[in-house]
């Protein structure tokens, strides 16, 4: 653990004494626990420290009481008193406040059931005097999926699952067995990553194209490392495409990953995409229509794959 | 009692740290900066907490403290000293800013709480921190990370605007906006905030990361936020427009009818005999709907009305000639 500053003594000071003071006194340790205070510095600033301060003129009567503690390393309880102006934790900055409220909300709609959370964020929004829903409103994805919670324990557990899955690629159901190591929500959606037996390798799988899941008995060793999960998880393998799009038209791309965009004189944009399913590309092609050129593609895709896929759609309305 | 060596220049920077917020809280009026040193207290010697006997290197060392205050998110607010034949500015805090309010949390919810704060993390605003002043961390949250939420340098501003009814002034597509704002939401991997815009006297949606530079806030309580407007409708951008309501109908292949009753956000008007889910849209935006078709590739078909059909057959038909 790296040297606390003087910065970060101060803000934990300021967070422990108040709930000390609240439960009339502390093993040691436990605060040390609670509050991230490695226990030989906590011991120290209580008795070397905050054991002096207080207010003009410093006489004993206004100065905080420390009490449990000596200088001489005894006593594993601490209790704190004549403290007044210290008894109340801060007020949470604003972005504290987004970032708890909005953690347990995102976690509420993703499933979780009645429970310690909810009771817990509710204290929290009538304290700070904020309207879940109202004033803020999360969504991580749709919360009909059924598969998140059993995905997660399974996770957790290191349990095998089987899972019949629709791949919008391939436009065809398989069974497959996979070791999840990460459920994640990206742009809306939930996502599982994990070791696939079929494939050979790790991948992400959409958990609303989940049809059936079993959690198995097996267990699974987790792998050294995974990297952090994404949806849009670029291999190097990877056709990459450069597309050349109309002035204006950059919104279509800003839910795709892009490795290099370079604007033209004229105004057009060419962008540099992984493509990991061809059907990606396709749908991309379509929502742009005449807005998107396909420049270029290596390994090659048919230089004409948009007429070719728009070709595939119009047959519909024939 | 034995010597014991020196405190470390932390601690002693610790100790006057901490006499100083005493001071600044027990104090109903502002106080100068020459009585915050007295009310310090001036250092002597090395292992000593206080300011310097130097006036000049005293108003240093204060202002650095007053730095370090402001990091720790301490409300010290500024004001005359009253009394005084000169005009003299002085420091102080108020406890009713200063203090979180009461919330008595149990251990089980302390745990929910830490765990969702570690499962569900926000770039750059942590509400882990937020954990140590509601009572520590309990329990031991997870390393399951379910979620990662993009965070705009805006957004903790925005979030404080809503709650406490501040107006926001920023620039938007070129344009400076002043917005009463209602309701910030996270939907589809993106921020928005909702509310009045003063210049077009609007109900106007916002994405949050289009917001050029920074948020300026106005005074709490800077607007009535009328009833029954707060809340957020997910997003489907069909249903938006400018244009009249039309009821689109939508056939699409059996393998993808669960899918597309998630994406709709309804389930189907009908099912045919090959297992088709044919699904009743109410459409506004025809442009949204045919992005919306074009999802599904091949497996879907608008069935009708003509225009919208005809629209899409157009559009196809534009394609790579």
């Amino acid at each position: 653990m790296s040297r606390l500053s003087a910065g970060d003594r101060l803000r934990r000071m300021l967070e422990l004494v108040p709930w000390v003071m609240s439960q009339g006194g502390a093993e040691l340790n436990e605060v040390a626990q609670r509050f991230d205070y490695p226990e030989a510095e906590l011991r120290e600033d209580l008795v070397r420290v905050l054991f002096v301060v207080g207010l003009h003129p410093f006489t004993p009567d206004e100065l905080i009481y420390v009490m449990g503690l000596d200088e001489e390393d005894n006593g594993g309880w601490v209790a704190i008193s004549n403290a007044d102006y210290f008894s109340r934790p801060l007020r949470l900055t604003p972005g504290q406040a987004l970032g708890l409220i909005g953690a347990g909300e995102a976690l509420l709609s993703g499933g979780e059931p009645e429970g310690p959370l909810s009771r817990g964020l509710a204290k929290l929004t009538d304290g700070l005097g904020v309207s879940v829903g109202e004033d803020l409103a999360i969504s991580l994805g749709e919360s009909a999926d059924e598969w998140v919670e059993p995905l997660l324990s399974a996770a957790t557990g290191r349990r095998q699952v089987r899972i019949r899955y629709f791949s919008f690629g391939r436009g065809q159901e398989s069974d497959r067995v996979i070791h999840p190591l990460r459920v994640f929500s990206e742009m809306g959606n939930w996502y599982v990553q994990g070791h696939c037996q079929q494939a050979g390798g790790v991948r992400v799988f959409r958990i609303d194209r989940i049809r059936s899941l079993e959690v198995l008995a097996a267990h699974f060793d987790p792998p050294a490392e995974t990297g952090a999960p994404s949806a849009f998880e670029a291999r190097e393998t990877d056709p990459r495409v450069v597309l050349r799009l109309a002035p204006g038209a950059s919104w279509a791309i800003e839910r795709y990953p892009t490795e290099e965009q370079v604007v033209l004189d004229s105004g057009e944009i060419d962008v540099t995409m992984p493509v990991s399913q061809i059907s990606r590309l396709e749908r991309l092609l379509l929502q742009l229509g005449t807005e998107a050129e396909l420049q270029h593609s290596d390994p090659p895709v048919a230089a004409d794959q948009a007429r070719l896929v728009a070709q595939r759609v119009l047959d519909r309305y024939k | 009692m034995a010597a014991r060596p020196r405190r470390k220049p932390e601690q002693v920077r610790l100790e006057r740290l901490l006499r100083l917020i005493a001071a600044l809280i027990e104090t109903s009026r502002f106080l100068s900066i020459e009585e915050l040193h007295k009310r310090v207290g001036i250092a002597r010697g090395e292992d000593s907490a206080g300011y310097p006997e130097n006036e000049a290197a005293a108003k240093r060392a204060f202002h650095r403290d007053m730095n370090e205050l402001a990091d720790a998110g301490i409300p010290v607010i500024s004001g005359p000293v009253p009394g005084q034949e000169r005009e003299t500015w002085g420091y102080r805090i108020r406890k009713q800013d200063y203090s979180l309010p009461e919330m008595d949390f149990e251990a089980d919810e302390l745990a929910a709480l830490h765990r969702a704060a570690t499962a569900v993390r926000f770039d750059g605003v942590s509400g882990s921190e937020a954990l140590w002043k509601l009572g520590g961390r309990v329990g031991e949250g997870t390393d399951a990370e379910l979620a990662a939420v993009p965070v705009h340098p805006a957004l903790a501003d925005l979030f404080q605007a809503v709650t406490e009814q501040r107006v926001a002034d920023f620039a938007y597509g070129g344009q400076p906006r002043s917005v009463e704002p209602w309701t910030l939401a996270f939907d589809q991997g993106h921020w928005y905030v909702v509310g009045h815009d003063r210049g077009r006297d609007d109900k106007r949606t916002f994405r949050v990361d289009r917001i050029e530079g920074d948020v300026a806030l106005g005074s709490p309580g800077g607007f009535e936020q009328p009833e029954g407007t707060a809340g957020w409708v997910p997003f489907q951008p069909w249903k938006f427009g400018t244009g009249p309501a039309v009821a689109a109908r939508l056939r699409v292949d059996p393998d993808q009818a669960v899918w597309a009753a998630r994406r709709l956000g309804q389930e189907p008007a009908e099912k045919e005999s090959d297992g088709s889910a044919v699904f009743e849209v109410v459409v506004r935006s025809p442009d949204a709907f045919r992005s919306l078709v074009l999802e599904f590739l091949e497996h879907a078909e608008i069935l009708g009305p003509p225009e919208l059909r005809a629209d899409m057959v157009a559009w196809l038909e534009g394609i790579g000639t």
